[in-house]
Formats: structure tokens, C-alpha cells, sequence
């Protein structure tokens, strides 16, 4: 509206200014054309139109030019009137920029200056205003009429009125009539004349509460008349408690203070008492307030510390610290009194002391009660001391000595002595002294009971205590009057049921002993006395076990010499003797008789010494001391035969023998008797239970040995049954321990090793085998599992098989420690399975070859596609074959009849030369073929062999068919025989192709085929027939060869053919 | 042009046998009793199958046999084995050398035949 206003006021005077700027300038040329006469209505009208145009162009340029002149003088204006809006509105940190440079400028900066000054007053105000609306004491404006204008926020707080509710109010409604009266004069006696006054009332709160408060009124002038009054209004309801509390403290304190037992007193820097209680009035006097306080207490004129007395207060007062402590004291009568006394320094607030506040108590008993306790004490660690040294042995002479000692000692004596009563003389001797000389002693230490003062000490029992025995005029008769001593005591040294004794301890001064004192001693008495009964007791104690000792060792000796020689015995007699003969040796018993329980129905006399009595018999079923002794397990003793021995029957040897007592102890093993032992007496003897109990243990003992020896005869019956039956057996068994030495081996053993059993027990198996170790089982048995190998032993061109089957042997911790071995010899075996293969081979073989001619030719004869001559060529073929299937199984027959010893030689003498010719012409064709060069050398003598003649030619057969079958063509053949004493040699040699070194070892192996065999046709079996012929003949055959040249076997054939040419096996054993 | 059969036996009937046989068939046969020089005459004769005995001094059939399957030439030619030996482990080891057919003795000389006569027909 301002601008629009203003605008339009200067769009007036623009207009107005404009108007009269044209109008003139209009109508001077409205004249000028009049005048001139152009003014037609044409230039009018161009006129008016001009003039209407130029209006409007003044006017438009008008109003843009007040537009803008406006604005720029506008602005300024509006930005006052916006600030003073803000203003108006309460914000107070509003400035205004100054743009214009004139009058306006001015007033903005005016403007600006009066708006700093208006908020710093009302910063300045409202500061006031906050002082006032936080202060905790209420305050309230009243004006001259005494009515409320104002309060502030605490007196809402603290009375509960707002502002709205007692704004008006008369301040006297706040009051009860009381409250009113005082207020009233207030009001009028201070406030009116100008004076600010403090006064304490009462004030209502809006719920209707009592409040104290303190209210501090002033006026409020103006020209010196006062237009209101101004009140601080304090709640004083806080302090009024705590001033009760304060109140109710002191009061305690009070009460405490007098109730106490201890004085109270309260000393200033003067030593001057300021404050006492009751019992500090009681104890020193009503009036000792504001005295000093060494007067009082001390009765002294100065300080104590002046004095060079310690003072406590004095102390404080300089260390500033509490104290405690106790001081003597006379009362006014003149008794002495303890007093404990507490020191405690009272500070100001700087920390110095002001005051010192003394506790004294009365503390008298107190301290008598520990001298007491002291005093006790004292006389308990002496009696401790002498029980100490009283317990610390059981030697009466380490004992007493030291006892005296101490006690001359602590009572600060010259010298004593100790009697001690013999209870069967009535004599005291005194055993221990000191400080008396030899020469007294031997006076007076000797004394009656009943005599002079120890013995009259010992018969009553009262003791004796002098300050001074020379004087003393209940000691009259008296060697000690004239000795020098003075004083002296003798107490009685009490055991537990009589007077043991006296001990004395004497001065050669006077000597006053205190009731204490004599109390004290007469204690140490009991006590020695005590301690003498113990050393009796144990001396006694002591020779007894002595007794029982050395009768322990005695039996111990006894039962290890028994021990020892039985464990040598072995033979069951030579444990009985032993232990019968070690029993009366120590027992002392006239005789000993050793019943054994043959069956459970007999006893039988074993072994008698002192008594002869043959073997006799009893029956378990007749009442005897023995049979009793067995059928109960008890020890029986009978102290007098003739008199008990009516109830039992009793052999009549005995009897006769004049045995008068005996004691039978049953000879068991767990619970199984073997028999009874009797020992007779010629005395009548009664048995100690100690000494049943050693006869038992001795005779336990004797079981042991006896059943061992019992077990020892039977494992040696078994084990030579044992023995027996393993020699019997053809097995070997050997056991070989852990270390591989053999332990034992039967005699099948030796045999199989071909050694004596002496050079294989004993040592270790390696040794024994030598080579064949690496095929022993013995390792892996040893090792704890069972195992089997084979070995091969090659003697003298004899081939044997031996299988070994070793079994671990462990022992209950399943450890091994030997090992079991079988050996068996299976060459035989073995022998067999090799003949059944190769008898297997040579059917699938030897067999097929003329099989498959006979059956192939046949086949094809069958089926008529052969020509007559070939079929007879056919026929002859499968004949021929035939006949060799036939030959072959000839031979095997032969060898296994030779074998099994069916044929039985028929010796006739042999005409070598006719066997020759035999042979030539057997072999004519084949050394034909073969264009073998045969030849032969013969003795002289014609017959000289007696042999079986089918054999020889056999034999022959053999050896010439072979060298025929392993030499080239054009090989030569030689035979050879010689005539010796005692044997024949018959040799045949060829020029073959040799036998392998390899196998020269084999051959004559049945089937043993060489390294030939899979080139030749052959059965394998010459060889082999050969040697069962040559053993049959008692003889040996020889083979030698080299390959390459040529084979020469030699045969050795005795002319006694039962003579024994190999070497036979030797005697073993 | 009939078939060439060549066979190895040091048993004089078993040759004579299978050259009988063999011949009424119309198959030409060759036998040697030696295996001496056999290597030589099959290179030369280069038979359509040949018939070996193991069992042979000198040299064995089945070592005849390798040398046949080792040489190019004739390793072509089948070769039958006849032996008395009958395991099975010798089995096992003519095939290996290259044995074509193993016969155990005894024989059926038909059977025999037989299986020639397959063999050349393939």
C-alpha cells in the first residue's frame, strides 16, 4: 500500500509536473499556429492527434520513470518497515542495511542504533527477570495496600499459588492470626518507615501445610515515598530440622558422655579442664572445671612434661596426634590406681588442635589379674619344662640329674638331692645330688624312713620348707643344722599308689619360699614321682621282651635249619629224618613217631626215632590220640598218659617204654592229611600255646617237603615212562630251546641224523644240521607258530627226505620257550609219490607212443583201406608194439616185486660166457643197426659167481641197452669182468654221450631220465632195475662219465652175498 | 594241384600210417624221420601243413616249431603237433610257440584226417 501510495503521489506530481510543463508549451503553439493562421481543422486535427500522442508518451515515460525512481527511493523504506515489523514482532537482532546515501540512509541508521539499544535492555531486563524466576527463595511484590502484584516461579514452587491465583491477594491471607500479628508489625513498624527488616512466621501453603520461613522484606521507593514492598520469602522448614537434629545430638552426646564408665575430660591449649562428665566429677572432684588439668590429675603445680613426666596432652598438642596409654594414679586416700588413658586431638578447621579430649579408665584390676597370669605362667612353662625333661627318657639317671639342675636353677638354690626308698629296706638313698660334697653324702645320704627331715618328709607325705633350717626350731634333730645350710626345702616325691622318695633343695643363705612356691614344688614332686613309676614300669616291660626275643630267635634258627635241609632233601626219607631229627634236637621230646595215612583208613608208622616201632598199623576207625589228631585237624596233647591215656588207646611200646606224656600234631596239606606226628615224653609235659603254634609251623613245613618229595618220585616214574616211549618210537623228537640249543632228542633222532645222540644233545641244532639250517622250521616255531619244512640229506649217493614239524612250546604267559620238532623220514614217502607221478608220466608218455600205434594202424585195418602186404606190415607193427607195452610193464612189475621183496634170487653159478653169448645175440640186431663195435673181457675161470642168472642177464641187458640208446652211431661197447677174492667187478663201458655231472647223482632213480630224457625213448627204468638188482646181490654200482666220451658202469658184486659190503649203519646208541 | 603234408616222426609206423591214410585222400606226403635237416626241406618243398612229433632226438618238435613260425618264409604254413605228451601245461606252451593244432597220441589216423582236410580247406 506504501508503494502504491507513495507511487501514486509521485505519479501525481510527475503528471501534475508534466501538465504543467505541456499545457503552456501546447497552447503557445496552439497560439503560434493560430496566429499564423494554419490552424485549419486538417492541422487540428493533425495537432490534436500529435499532442494526443505526445500525452501519451509523457505519460507512459511518466510512469516508467516513477516505476523506477519508486523502487530505488522505495526500497529502503520498505526494508525499515520490514525490520520494524520484525521488531514488533519481538526479534531484536535486526539490522538494516543501509543502501541510500541520504536522508533515508540516515534514518535506517538510526533506525538500527535504536534497535540495538532496545535489545540490549531487554537482554539487560530479561537477565533480571531470569535472576529473579530462578531463585529458590520465593519473592513477592506487594503494593501499598499490602496486595500481591507480583511473585516469582519459586514461590509457585514452594506454595503451589500461580501467578493468576494470588495476583491482587492480600498478603495477610497467607498467615494464621499469629503469623498475621507478626506480619502486621512488620508492615507498619519497618516497612513503613522505609527500613528493611527479617523476621521468622509461619506461612500456609496452597494445600493447606504449614511452611517456616524467614521473610525478608524491604521497600520500594520512589522520591522517597513507597509505592510497594519487595519480600524474599525463605523456607526455612530445611534448616528448622536439622537445628532440631543438632539439638537431639547434643543431647546424646550428652548422655553418652555421662553415661560412660571412662572420665571425660576436655583440655584447652592452657591445660585448662573445660568440660567433664559425671564420672570425671566423681572420680576427681565436682569442682575441677576451669582447673588445670595436672592439678587435678597429678597433684601438680606444673605441667608433667615439665616435670620430665610424659604428658599426653602436651604431646598432642605438639604432635597432633591420638594417643594411648596407662599412668599410675593415687587416689585420695593414698591407694594406687591404673589408669588407662585415650588421648584424642579436637582441630579447628585449619587442622590445628584446639582442645584435647582425654578418656581415662580405671584399669587396677585389670592389671593385677596379668600379674597374676604372668605369675601362673611362669610356674606352668617350669612344670612343662621339668615334664619335658622328665619325658624325654626313660633312664632314671639322664632324668633326675637334669631335673635337679633346673630346679636349682629357677629357684635360685645352692644345691639338692634326690632319695629315693627302697621299698623292701626301708632305706633312702640319695641318688642324685649337687652341690653336696662326697663326705655329706655319705653322712647323710643314707637315712631311715622316719628319720631326720627326709625321712619324716617321706613317711608323711607333708612337705618341709625353711627360711633358715639352722634356726628354725621345728628342725631339731638334724644333720643338716650344723652344715651350713639355711634355706631349704624337701618335698615328697609321689608315685601313683605310694612315696617313691624325697628330693631337697637347700641355701647357704636364708631363703623365704612363697606359698607359690611351695605350691609349685610340691606339683614338681607328683610329677617326678610319676615319672619314676613310668621308668619302673618300663625297665620291667623291658627285660620281658627281652625274654620273649631271645626265645623268638631261637625258633626262627630252629625253623631255618629245618627250612634249608629240607629243601635239599629230596628222597621222602631223608625229609623225614631231617625234620624228625632238627624236631628232637629242639624240642627235646624223648621220641618222635612219624605216622603216614597210607589209605584214608590206615596209619602206618613211617619213621620212629627213640622208639622202635616197626610198622605198625592203626585203624582210623580205633580212638587214638592219632587218628583223633587227623579226624579233627587239632593239636592233641596228653599231659599223663596214665591217667587220660585210658580213654584213648595207646600203643602198647609206648606204654611200655615208660613214655608219660605226648603230643600228637596232624600233618596236613590245606585240607588233606597225610599222616600224624607223635612226640613222647618221659615227663609229664604240658604244651604253651606258643609252642603248639611253632610245633605246627614246624610241621607244616615238614607237609610241604614231604608232598614235594611225594610229587618228585612220581614225575620221575613218568618221566622215565616218558622216555621209554619216546625212544620206542621211528619219529624223531627233539625239543630245542629258545637260544637254539636242543634239549633233549630220542633216538629216532640219532638215527635220522646218522650221529651219535651224545654230539646232538646239548648242542645247538645250527651245529648239529649245518647245512640243512635254512630248511629247519626251527625260527618260525620259535617265534610261537607252528611250521613244517623238508630237508634233503645226500650221504654216499643215498638220497633221504626228512620233513620237520616244529610246534612252539609256551609257557602260562603265553611266551614261547622251546619248540617240539618231529622229524620223520618220508624218503620212502616221498619216493613213492615220485614213483606214482612218474609212473603217471610215463602212462601218459612211454604208454601213448605204442598205444596210439596200435590203435591208429588197427583203425585204419578196420576200415579196409590198406593192401594186404601193408596190413600184414600193420599187424606186425601193432605186435611189435604190444610187446613192447608188455616189456615196460614187465620191467615195472620186476622192479616193484624186487622192491617189496617177492622174488627170492635163485643162486646157481654163473657162466659169464654163456650170459655173453646170450647177450650177443639178444642185442645182434640193434648193434647192427647201430654199428656198434662190442667187445669183451672175461677171467679165465669159469664159474666163480653164484647169483641168480636171470638177474645178471638183467642186469646186463640194462647196462648194454643204454649205453646202446645214448651213444652216436659207430659207438663201441666193452665189457669187462674181473675176478677178485672176494668179489666180482663187472664193468661196462661205452663211448657215449656221457652223463651230465648233474645228473650222475640221480640216475638210477626210477624214471630218472637225465638230460637225455626228452630226446630218447626211453622207460627210465634200466638203470633203476639195475641197482634193486645189484642190492639184491649185496653189491654197488659204480657210475662213471664225462660227457662227451663215454660212461663206464661199474658193478661190485661179493661172491658171499650175505657178506656185508656197504657199510651197515652204525651202532647209534 | 593237391595239397603237400609234411610229417616229422622218429616212429617209422606212425609215418607209415599217416602217408597211407593221408595218400588214399589224394593228399601228397612227405615224411622224414630226422628233424635234422627239416628245416631246410620245408623251405624247399614249402608243404601246405606239417605234422610234428615233440619227442625227437636232436631237435625237438617244439623247437622246430619256433624255428618254423620264426622264419617269413614258411611261417605261414600251419603246424599241427602230435605227441604223446598230453598236460596241460604242454599244451599251453606249443600254442604258445605257434603250434596251430596240438593232437595227443593216441590217435584216430580218420580224425586226423579230418581235421587236415578242414585246415587246408580254409
Amino acid at each position: 500500500m506504501v508503494r502504491l501510495r507513495l507511487v501514486f503521489k509521485l505519479l501525481i506530481i510527475y503528471v501534475v509536473f508534466t501538465f504543467a510543463l505541456l499545457v503552456p508549451i501546447f497552447l503557445n503553439i496552439y497560439k503560434l499556429l493560430k496566429q499564423e493562421g494554419i490552424l485549419n481543422e486538417e492541422v487540428l486535427e493533425k495537432f490534436y492527434s500529435d499532442i494526443a500522442g505526445i500525452v501519451f508518451y509523457a505519460f507512459f515515460i511518466a510512469f516508467i520513470i516513477s516505476l523506477v525512481f519508486a523502487r530505488k527511493i522505495l526500497l529502503p523504506v520498505k526494508m525499515l518497515k520490514d525490520a520494524a515489523v520484525k521488531v514488533k514482532e519481538g526479534d531484536l537482532n535486526v539490522q538494516v542495511e543501509r543502501i541510500s546515501d541520504d536522508e533515508i540512509g540516515e534514518v535506517t541508521e538510526v533506525f538500527n542504533q535504536m534497535v540495538r539499544n532496545l535489545r540490549e535492555k531487554t537482554e539487560e531486563l530479561s537477565k533480571k527477570d531470569l535472576y529473579v524466576n530462578t531463585m529458590m527463595d520465593a519473592l513477592w511484590v506487594i503494593d501499598e495496600n499490602n496486595r500481591i502484584m507480583d511473585i516469582n516461579p519459586a514461590f509457585t514452587k514452594i506454595f503451589g499459588y500461580s501467578k493468576e491465583e494470588v495476583i491482587g491477594i492480600s498478603i495477610y491471607e497467607f498467615f494464621d492470626e499469629q503469623g498475621q500479628r507478626a506480619v502486621a508489625r512488620e508492615l507498619e513498624t519497618k516497612w513503613a518507615r522505609g527500613e528493611h527488616s527479617t523476621y521468622k512466621v509461619q506461612m500456609f501453603t496452597k494445600d493447606g501445610r504449614r511452611v517456616p520461613v524467614m521473610i525478608t522484606g524491604a521497600p520500594i521507593m520512589k522520591d522517597d515515598v513507597v509505592i510497594g514492598k519487595i519480600g524474599v520469602i525463605k523456607d526455612i522448614s530445611e534448616v528448622e530440622r536439622l537445628m532440631k537434629e543438632i539439638e537431639s545430638s547434643k543431647e546424646h552426646l550428652e548422655t553418652i558422655i555421662n553415661s560412660i564408665e571412662e572420665s571425660f575430660i576436655v583440655i584447652d591449649r592452657d591445660y585448662r579442664i573445660l568440660r567433664t562428665n559425671i564420672e570425671a566429677r566423681r572420680r576427681y572432684g565436682e569442682d575441677i572445671v576451669g582447673r588445670k588439668c595436672f592439678e587435678v590429675l597429678h597433684f601438680e603445680s606444673r605441667p608433667c612434661w615439665m616435670e620430665g613426666e610424659y604428658c599426653p596432652v602436651h604431646a598432642i598438642f605438639s604432635d597432633r596426634m591420638a594417643f594411648r596409654g596407662i599412668h599410675q594414679h593415687y587416689d585420695t586416700e593414698g591407694h594406687l590406681h591404673f589408669e588407662e588413658f585415650v588421648c584424642s586431638p579436637v582441630r579447628d578447621e585449619l587442622g590445628n588442635v584446639v582442645e584435647v579430649i582425654q578418656l581415662l579408665r580405671d584399669v587396677t584390676e585389670r592389671i593385677k589379674k596379668e600379674e597374676e597370669l604372668k605369675k601362673r605362667n611362669a610356674e606352668l612353662e617350669l612344670l612343662n619344662r621339668l615334664s619335658s625333661i622328665l619325658a624325654s627318657s626313660l633312664k632314671a639317671d639322664d632324668v633326675f640329674s637334669k631335673v635337679l639342675d633346673h630346679l636349682i636353677e629357677t629357684f635360685d638354690m645352692d644345691g639338692g638331692g634326690f632319695f629315693l626308698l627302697d621299698e623292701k629296706t626301708k632305706i633312702l638313698t640319695c641318688e642324685y645330688h649337687r652341690g653336696i660334697s662326697e663326705e655329706f653324702v655319705r653322712e647323710a645320704g643314707r637315712v631311715r624312713l622316719g628319720e631326720d627331715i627326709p625321712g619324716r618328709v617321706a613317711l608323711t607325705g607333708q612337705p618341709v620348707v625353711s627360711y633358715d633350717v639352722s634356726t628354725d626350731e621345728r628342725v631339731i634333730h638334724s644333720l643338716l643344722k650344723y652344715s651350713g645350710i639355711k634355706g631349704y626345702c624337701c618335698m615328697p616325691v609321689k608315685g601313683k599308689e605310694r612315696i617313691l622318695g624325697v628330693f631337697c633343695l637347700f641355701k647357704f643363705r636364708e631363703r623365704h619360699f612363697t606359698s607359690d612356691e611351695e605350691r609349685i614344688l610340691a606339683s614338681i614332686g607328683e610329677i617326678t614321682g610319676l615319672a619314676l613309676d613310668n621308668i619302673k614300669l618300663y625297665d620291667q616291660m623291658r627285660s620281658l621282651f627281652e625274654v620273649q626275643r631271645q626265645r623268638r630267635i631261637t625258633q626262627q634258627s630252629v625253623l631255618l635249619k629245618l627250612s634249608s635241609s629240607l629243601s635239599a632233601a629230596v628222597d621222602i626219607n631223608e625229609v623225614i629224618e631231617s625234620t624228625v631229627s632238627i624236631m628232637s634236637e629242639y624240642l627235646m621230646g624223648d621220641a618222635i613217631v612219624f605216622w603216614e595215612l597210607k589209605t584214608p583208613e590206615v596209619l602206618q608208622v613211617r619213621y620212629s626215632k627213640g622208639i622202635s616201632m616197626g610198622e605198625i598199623q592203626q585203624n582210623m576207625d580205633i580212638l587214638s590220640p592219632e587218628t583223633n589228631a587227623i579226624k579233627n585237624k587239632k593239636v592233641y596233647f596228653i599231659y599223663d598218659i596214665n591217667e587220660e591215656g585210658l580213654l584213648y588207646y595207646i600203643n602198647n611200646e609206648v606204654k611200655q617204654k615208660g613214655f608219660k606224656s605226648l603230643l600228637c600234631c596232624p600233618v596236613m596239606i590245606g585240607d588233606r592229611a597225610l599222616g600224624v606226628l607223635t612226640i613222647l615224653n618221659r615227663m609229664s609235659k604240658s604244651y604253651q600255646e606258643e609252642e603248639i603254634h611253632f610245633i605246627r609251623t614246624i610241621v607244616s613245613l615238614f607237609a610241604v617237603a614231604y608232598e614235594r618229595s611225594l610229587f618228585y618220585e612220581k614225575s620221575i616214574i613218568e618221566k622215565s615212562l616218558a622216555e621209554s616211549i619216546l625212544n620206542s618210537i621211528s619219529d624223531g623228537v627233539c625239543t630245542i630251546d629258545t637260544k637254539g640249543k636242543i634239549l633233549s632228542a630220542n633216538r629216532a633222532v640219532a638215527h635220522i641224523l646218522e650221529k651219535p645222540l651224545t654230539t646232538i644233545v646239548g648242542k645247538n641244532y645250527k651245529e648239529v644240521l649245518g647245512e640243512f639250517v635254512d630248511n629247519c622250521p626251527v625260527e618260525e616255531a620259535l617265534k610261537g607258530n607252528n611250521a613244517s619244512g623238508e630237508m634233503v640229506f645226500d650221504k654216499d649217493g643215498k638220497r633221504r627226505i626228512i620233513q620237520v614239524n616244529a610246534i612252539p612250546l609256551v609257557d602260562s604267559n603265553e611266551r614261547v620257550y622251546a619248540t617240539v620238532q618231529v622229524l620223520r623220514d618220508v624218503t620212502r614217502e616221498k619216493e613213492l609219490d615220485r614213483v606214482k607221478t612218474e609212473i603217471i608220466r610215463l602212462v601218459s608218455h612211454e604208454f601213448r607212443t605204442p598205444l596210439s600205434a596200435i590203435v591208429g594202424l588197427t583203425e585204419m585195418l578196420i576200415d579196409g583201406e590198406v593192401s594186404d602186404s601193408r596190413a600184414i606190415n600193420y599187424l606186425r607193427i601193432i605186435y611189435e608194439e604190444g610187446l613192447r607195452l608188455s616189456e615196460m610193464v614187465s620191467q615195472l612189475l620186476d622192479i616193484s616185486k624186487l622192491e617189496s621183496g617177492v622174488i627170492v634170487p635163485t643162486l646157481t653159478p654163473i657162466d659169464f660166457r654163456e650170459i655173453v653169448e646170450i647177450i650177443k645175440k639178444r642185442f645182434a640186431e640193434r648193434f647192427e643197426k647201430k654199428k656198434a663195435r662190442f667187445e669183451y673181457l672175461l677171467p679165465d675161470e669159469a664159474e666163480f659167481l653164484k647169483a641168480d642168472k636171470e638177474m645178471i642177464l638183467q642186469l646186463l641187458s640194462n647196462l648194454i641197452d643204454n649205453s646202446l640208446k645214448y651213444s652216436d652211431e659207430g659207438c663201441h661197447i666193452t665189457l669187462k669182468v674181473g675176478n677178485y677174492e672176494d668179489y666180482v667187478i663187472i664193468e661196462v663201458t661205452d663211448t657215449g654221450w656221457g652223463i651230465d655231472e648233474k645228473d650222475l647223482k640221480n640216475l638210477g632213480e626210477k624214471f630218472y631220465r637225465g638230460k637225455h630224457g626228452e630226446k630218447t625213448k626211453g622207460t627210465g627204468l634200466g638203470l633203476a632195475l639195475c641197482r634193486e638188482i645189484i642190492k639184491h646181490l649185496s653189491g654197488k654200482m659204480d657210475i662213471e662219465s664225462a660227457v662227451g666220451i663215454g660212461t663206464t658202469v661199474r658193478l661190485y658184486i661179493p661172491k658171499e652175498p650175505y657178506k656185508i659190503f656197504q657199510h651197515s649203519t652204525e651202532d647209534l646208541d | 594241384m593237391s595239397k603237400k603234408i609234411m610229417v616229422i616222426d622218429d616212429e617209422p609206423f606212425i609215418l607209415m600210417m599217416i602217408e597211407d591214410k593221408f595218400k588214399r585222400a589224394g593228399l601228397e606226403v612227405i615224411t622224414l624221420r630226422e628233424s635234422k635237416d627239416a628245416l631246410d626241406i620245408i623251405r624247399r618243398e614249402k608243404p601246405d601243413l606239417i605234422i610234428l612229433d615233440w619227442m625227437m632226438p636232436e631237435v625237438s618238435g617244439i623247437e622246430l616249431c619256433k624255428l618254423i613260425k620264426e622264419d617269413p618264409d614258411i611261417s605261414s604254413i600251419p603246424v599241427f603237433m602230435l605227441t604223446a605228451k598230453g598236460q596241460e601245461d604242454d599244451e599251453k606252451l606249443g600254442l604258445r610257440c605257434g603250434v596251430d593244432r596240438y593232437i595227443t597220441k593216441p590217435f584216430s589216423p580218420r580224425m586226423l584226417l579230418e581235421v587236415v582236410l578242414e585246415r587246408l580247406g580254409d
